[in-house]
């Protein structure tokens, strides 16, 4: 679907997402997991829906409890003991606390990635590709080509050997053996006479004539550097709080969360800032459809 | 001035005695529409290919060719890539990206244009072939006659000055074929593009063309306009295949210009009065019922539409049944149900012990091992039985070689004999007349007739109607997933207005009931 965020130029979406992924990994500070789990969960709700999004979360939520649950038995850091297994080992405040943050992150950054999925389309990641290694890029659209028509092959093969009885489904376990390697055999021989001809196709269109360029859909207007620029002008002040101090998380040997100051406030209105930028997108969106739709 | 100057080129493949193409001598012109034709492995493509220095077969050559007079080996490689566009056969295989966009993008990229050029020129070709619908689509998602489309659409989107085509619409059904004829004459109408092309499909691509060149064993036999270079091929066994409007002329005695449409023809044999009236053929007679559908109903998904909707047919052993029909009526689906590999959800499907062998549109489906003999012998089958079937198929001289490396017609014909080892009732044929030159096809009609001889029963299910018109005992129609109507070939094809023989479009009304150009001559002749 062309949602408002994913008509943005590519360069944007995967800068946005480096952004926000990094930052979300980087610091496991508890409000800004809040925060990127939020947004992240929010977001996969505007874009695939809620159903989608509550089964996405009925898959991540018994991860983030095991996540939980083993680092607390397992990891025996930190200087609170709470009580000790029957093996001696100590559970500690510091790793159960821990391993709750931790399975936040999880599921953030898992989530984030349902959204890259969603808004980095095979397309625009060829043209990034394009943008450094023409060839590269040429190469992934080929094998995105290639790999369907394979399977397609494949099946036709199986369909049609069966018709003469060379199926797969008859004679004994030796004989379906062997011509299931047959099907297979066939289809690479069809692949290989095929790759002559889109071999002569690319020569003939002067292939490897001169140094190659890459056709980009794509058009950086003043809506793609507008948003460009809050996204690395949000990232650049939350890192700048960051190295300020203003955010710190240590959790072993013993949990210290670094307090509210201005500039830790700041820094964390920046990451809202960061993660609801495609929210803010999509709603302003709506919002100009609606209002220049009224004027109809 | 001439796009190019062949003189006397010849071509030898590596090992090979015989030369492939010999002393050939030839100007194409610029502008026009030049049609090659000639029987498979007369030497059309190996011309074509010449004619691109990146395509040209390794062997030894020699002669000269001119490309818009400077020598084209001494034309850069870049410049012959953007001067010169190449359309292949094979839709699928030519086509190298995933996207319809990147496709058009291909040319343009190899070149090294920039983006402004680039955006123009690809905005351009899709706006011209009517793709912006499908700009951002995935190749895959496009049928075979738009995927060729796609590929004339990529060749002329870097503006070359002339497009070689090598046999473009022989993988493609009759409707496809037509609209990517009308994209060709638009071209070359509209921007002067200089077209040379080599066909099977005679009866379009003739009347279409401003010069004809006719190719016989590597040499060419005859050039010119086309209305009279048709009548200087009389006497070669590729005057068959011509339009049933120049055989029906020539027959007929006629002088001067050769008819090539349907109109024209027409026009010609209006002044003639039918002499006699075509013999009745003698009814079949309806022998044992060797396969029945009984009011099949078949989708392919839950939610997707009905492909059949209560079909019923009957096969007969010792008949030869053909089902014609447009795209998407059901045929290909018909031949899946029949061999059981699909099921329908409400109907049945009545084999009375009958073994059913299907042959598949592409044989090299079937082919799997690296001799002709291993092949035949993959089937389990006595030895007896594979010498007969090497026989009938005529494969003793290729035993030894590898199916891949073998023609269209013989891996057709070895497809066949391993059905055939299979000791079918039934057999299914599913488009078997595709890129088939007319020998081929004849080849292919008579060892049908020998089939059905021996008591099989076959179907074959094809866009084919002359190929239908000429073998077959009973002919259907399958329109949206039932049939429409049933007879013989004769009462079939002359009861259709469109969807008929050429030689019953032409003699509509002038002789009755004649479907075959040899009735519509037999009638006529004085």
């Amino acid at each position: 679907m062309n949602r408002a965020f994913s008509s943005l130029h590519p360069f944007v979406g995967m800068a946005y997402f480096i952004a926000v992924l990094t930052l979300t990994m980087l610091y496991m500070h508890p409000v800004l997991l809040l925060i990127s789990l939020l947004a992240s969960a929010s977001y996969v709700g505007i874009l695939k829906g809620v159903k989608k999004l509550l089964k996405t979360l009925a898959c991540i939520i018994p991860f983030m409890l095991l996540m939980g649950v083993f680092n607390a038995l397992f990891n025996n850091a930190g200087q609170t003991p709470l009580f000790y297994l029957s093996n001696g080992n100590a559970v500690t405040r510091e790793a159960l606390i821990y391993g709750v943050f931790a399975s936040m992150m999880f599921a953030g950054v898992i989530l984030w990635f349902a959204c890259f999925n969603e808004i980095m389309t095979s397309d625009k990641l060829l043209f990034l590709f394009g943008k450094f290694s023409p060839s590269v890029s040429l190469l992934l659209s080929m094998a995105l080509r290639l790999v369907p028509r394979f399977g397609e092959k494949i099946r036709n093969i199986s369909k049609s050997r069966a018709q003469i009885g060379l199926g797969t489904e008859s004679g004994g376990i030796a004989r379906r053996f062997s011509n299931s390697a047959r099907i297979l055999s066939v289809a690479v021989s069809w692949a290989l006479e095929g790759s002559i001809t889109t071999a002569d196709s690319m020569k003939s269109r002067g292939y490897g004539t001169a140094r190659r360029t890459s056709f980009s859909i794509y058009r950086f207007d003043t809506r793609d550097a507008a948003a460009l620029t809050i996204t690395v002008a949000a990232a650049a002040a939350v890192i700048a709080a960051v190295l300020a101090g203003g955010i710190y998380a240590r959790y072993y040997p013993s949990i210290i969360i670094s307090a509210a100051t201005p500039v830790s406030v700041c820094g964390t209105a920046a990451f809202a800032l960061l993660c609801f930028i495609p929210h803010f997108t999509e709603v302003r969106e709506a919002y100009i459809w609606r209002r220049s739709a009224s004027a109809i | 001035m001439a796009a190019f100057s062949i003189r006397d080129l010849s071509f030898t493949y590596p090992q090979e005695q015989e030369p492939a193409i010999k002393n050939i001598t030839l100007d194409i012109p610029e502008g026009e529409i030049t049609l090659i034709c000639g029987a498979s492995g007369s030497g059309k493509s190996t011309l074509l290919r010449r004619l691109k220095n990146c395509l040209a077969d390794h062997g030894t050559a020699s002669g000269s060719i001119l490309f818009f007079g400077r020598e084209l080996s001494e034309t850069p490689a870049q410049e012959q890539a953007q001067r010169i566009g190449f359309v292949f056969q094979h839709p699928d295989d030519q086509i190298v990206t995933d996207k319809v966009f990147h496709e058009l993008a291909f040319g343009p990229e190899s070149l090294g244009w920039r983006q402004n050029k680039m955006r123009l020129a690809v905005a351009e070709a899709a706006s011209f072939f009517g793709m912006t619908n499908s700009f951002e689509s995935k190749v895959q998602s496009l049928s075979g006659g738009q995927k060729q489309l796609l590929n004339l659409a990529s060749a002329v989107a870097v503006h070359p000055d002339v497009l070689i085509l090598d046999e473009p619409t022989s993988q493609l059904d009759p409707i496809a074929a037509s609209d990517f004829f009308a994209a060709l004459r638009k071209l070359n109408r509209e921007l002067g593009l200089t077209v040379i092309l080599t066909e099977h499909r005679l009866e379009e691509a003739l009347s279409m063309a401003d010069k004809l060149a006719v190719l016989d064993s590597g040499r060419l036999v005859a050039f010119g306009a086309p209305e009279q270079t048709v009548l200087e091929i009389k006497d070669s066994p590729l005057f068959e295949s011509m339009p049933a409007a120049v055989r029906i002329f020539s027959a007929l005695g006629g002088e001067g210009n050769a008819p090539l449409t349907i109109g024209q023809g027409r026009a010609f044999i209006s002044g003639f009065k039918p002499k006699r009236t075509l013999p009745s053929r003698t009814a079949h007679k309806p022998s044992e019922t060797a396969a029945e559908l009984k009011e099949c109903w078949f989708r392919y998904e839950k939610s997707a539409p009905d492909v059949l909707c209560g079909l019923s047919l009957k096969l007969h052993r010792g008949e030869v049944f053909s089902l014609v029909g447009g795209n998407g009526s059901g045929k290909s689906t018909t031949v899946g149900i029949l061999s059981g590999t699909l099921k329908p959800y409400r109907g049945r499907v009545k084999l009375n012990g009958s073994r059913i062998a299907a042959l598949p549109q592409d044989p090299r489906e079937l082919l799997a091992r690296s001799t002709v003999l291993d092949e035949l012998k993959e089937m389990n089958a006595p030895q007896e039985r594979v010498n007969g079937i090497i026989e009938l198929m005529e494969l003793g001289d290729i035993l030894k070689r590898h199916p891949f490396d073998i023609s269209g017609g013989e891996q057709q014909r070895l497809a066949l004999g391993k059905a055939l080892l299979t000791e079918p009732d039934v057999l299914l044929l599913d488009e078997p007349t595709k890129g088939m030159d007319g020998q081929m096809k004849k080849r292919l009609g008579e060892l049908v007739r020998t089939l059905a001889e021996q008591g099989k029963a076959v179907l074959i299910v094809s866009h084919d109607i002359e190929f239908a018109a000429r073998f077959s005992d009973r002919c259907a129609m399958l329109f949206r997933g039932g049939i429409v109507t049933e007879n013989a070939p004769r009462e079939f094809f002359s009861g259709n207005c469109f969807y008929t023989t050429a030689a019953a479009k032409l003699s509509r009304g002038i002789v009755t009931d004649a479907i075959l150009c040899e009735e519509v001559i037999e009638c006529l002749r004085p």
